[in-house]
């Protein structure tokens, strides 16, 4: 398989202090997958998301997106890049209502400065963006919602409404945090098939879950990872019957007797 | 919303006629005190703008501070005419506050907080310690004031309050009319979503940093122009002028008038000089200014959090309610 490369970590290392996050992690995702990047809770997970992201800098190692060596670069920066990512829970602009949302989520579509903001005056500064804010608002079933304050959506809808925000950014790859978290079986189910819809649209998906079932049905391929490392990488029936892996989740028999 | 159109088109009007009418029904030192309420409105307005991205400095009034220094010095040692010298102390305070947001906005916060009140006790004591050209702890006096028009018969003289009134009428529109439509453009939303969630702004491509700049920047340059204003007005002015007290009056017309709207601020500021300056005075209690504004503040914050334009609402549901039972 000589599938395009689309993202690479080599050797990533994050220390908080004594504590050893990330330590000397490699991933490889291809574009157009939907990968999943599991492991027991503490496995550094989140931290792996927020270093490839640019909220925190790498201790050491390389991350290398498209070819470019985006290790180090602030959060905007690598959003520029056109790697985007969410976050867990409901992180939105609660006070702004829902069409705002995706608004901002539009900031690198055309830079803004003063003279043309004094002239245009509004929020729309440009048709494509209502067009494209109504198209996002549609594909995540948001449209009703459009003038509704984000904080007042259920809870469905906000984690719809968080990814729809870092749609609006166009990416071409996207890093899903716990995409899944409280949220019940329907809930789940048609946020999986928002996943999948994005894939179609030829983004590229890193995810970290701890839904196995939703990581199960959804992925294609599944990165493990057991304090701060590697584990083992496969497909999902590969990856439900290595030993490595169910021991890292529950424990090896000589140990728990 | 044609009806609330018409009903912003008549209070439109009405409140052009009482700014135009008001100097001529009050004294001679209330002329005065209308012509720093104007200022001051374009002081509080200033900072409001900077709050927009959701940082609270305390070194504003030190803003409009640069902004008054360098327009008295660019009009008396450079001889800059006043209207020019004043666009002057406008942009040198824009400058300065772009050389303070390197240090500044490395912090967030309470840091922030501290960190421009230093800045701001920096530049003072620079103010003090340089007689030439600040003049030190006495400051600079004999500040040029605005020429007169004369246009045939006609003769405006600015030393007059109520002309200086409505030159400072015009000029702080302008700066609010600005400052509406900054707010209102798609930089106002990238400002508040900078202020509600600055992590989900950057991940979208957001330089946060580079908004909270433009953000002090602004208004620090309409503070810089409220400063020049009060310069050439008064004629002198001195480091004590521009220290933490007024800072802190500032707070106050801001918290009490509150910041979620844009005439919360204003709202602040009106009512409170009323408060000091007619009900006090005649009160003769004036001089407890600092207790008062201190006890209004704590009032505020326990009873009405949210501020004075949140009580604006309230009377319009209730004046809605009253006429819907007059109808029926």
């Amino acid at each position: 398989m000589s599938r395009e490369e689309i993202l690479r970590v080599e050797g990533l290392v994050k220390r908080f202090g004594g504590l050893v996050a990330v330590d000397g992690l490699d991933l490889s995702v291809h574009r157009g997958e939907i990968r999943g990047l599991i492991g027991p809770n503490g496995a550094g997970k989140t931290t792996t998301f927020n270093v490839i992201s640019g909220f925190f800098a790498p201790t050491s190692g390389r991350i290398v997106y498209r070819g470019k060596d985006i290790t180090g670069l602030a959060m905007h920066r690598v959003a520029a890049e056109g790697l985007v990512r969410t976050f867990q829970h409901s992180t939105l602009f609660l006070e702004m209502r829902v069409q705002d949302n995706i608004l901002v989520g539009r900031h690198l579509e055309h830079p803004r400065d003063l003279f043309s903001a004094l002239r245009h005056g509004g929020r729309w500064s440009a048709a494509e963006d209502r067009e494209r804010v109504e198209e996002i608002l549609a594909f995540f079933g948001l449209g009703s919602y459009r003038d509704t304050l984000a904080a007042e959506l259920p809870y469905g809808a906000q984690r719809a409404l968080g990814m729809a925000v870092a749609l609006a950014a166009e990416p071409e790859m996207m890093l899903l945090d716990e995409p899944f978290a409280g949220m019940n079986p329907e809930e789940t189910r048609r946020m999986m098939d928002l996943v999948a819809a994005l894939r179609e649209r030829g983004i590229t998906i890193l995810l970290v879950e701890h839904d196995m079932q939703a990581v199960m049905g959804l992925c294609d391929t599944i990165s493990v990872m057991n304090f701060g490392r590697f584990l083992a990488e496969g497909s999902p029936a590969q990856i439900r019957s290595d030993p490595k892996v169910i021991e890292a989740y529950l424990g090896s028999s000589h140990r728990a007797a | 919303m044609p009806e609330r159109r018409a009903f912003g088109a008549v209070f439109a009007l009405f409140l052009v006629v009482v700014l135009a009418v008001l100097p001529h029904v009050v004294t001679y030192s209330q002329q005065e005190i209308l012509v720093f309420l104007v200022i001051n409105v374009l002081v509080v307005m200033s900072y409001r703008f900077l709050t927009l991205t959701g940082e609270w400095s305390l070194g504003h009034v030190v803003m409009t501070g640069v902004g008054a220094y360098a327009s008295a010095l660019a009009a008396k040692r450079l001889g800059f005419p006043v209207p020019i010298a004043m666009l002057a102390g406008a942009v040198v305070s824009a400058a300065v506050a772009w050389v303070l947001s390197f240090p500044l906005f490395r912090m967030k916060g309470f840091y922030f907080l501290i960190g421009s009140f230093a800045a701001g006790e920096v530049i003072r004591l620079l103010w003090k310690r340089f007689r030439d050209p600040f003049g030190g702890p006495k400051g600079l006096k004999r500040i040029p004031e605005l020429s007169d028009i004369e246009v045939g018969a006609f003769r405006i003289d600015f030393f007059d309050p109520v002309a200086y009134y409505y030159f400072a009428i015009a000029v702080v529109t302008v700066s609010l009319w600005l400052l509406w439509r900054l707010e209102r453009s798609n930089i106002g939303l990238v400002f508040n979503a900078v202020h509600w969630r600055d992590s989900l702004a950057a991940s979208v491509g957001v330089d946060t940093r580079r908004y909270r700049t433009l953000a002090l920047v602004i208004a620090s340059a309409f503070a810089g122009l409220a400063g020049a204003l009060f310069a050439h007005y008064v004629g002198a002015i001195n480091p004590t002028r521009f220290n933490i007290e007024e800072m802190v009056y500032v707070l106050t017309w801001a918290i009490v008038g509150g910041t979620a709207t844009f005439y919360g601020p204003i709202l602040g500021v009106v009512m409170l000089t009323v408060l000091n300056e007619v009900v006090l005075r005649k009160l003769g209690l004036e001089q407890a200014r600092p207790l008062v504004y201190g006890g209004i503040l704590i009032a505020c914050v326990l009873f009405l959090p949210k501020g004075l334009e949140s009580v604006v609402p309230m009377l319009a549901r209730l004046g809605r309610g009253r006429s819907r039972t007059v109808r029926t």
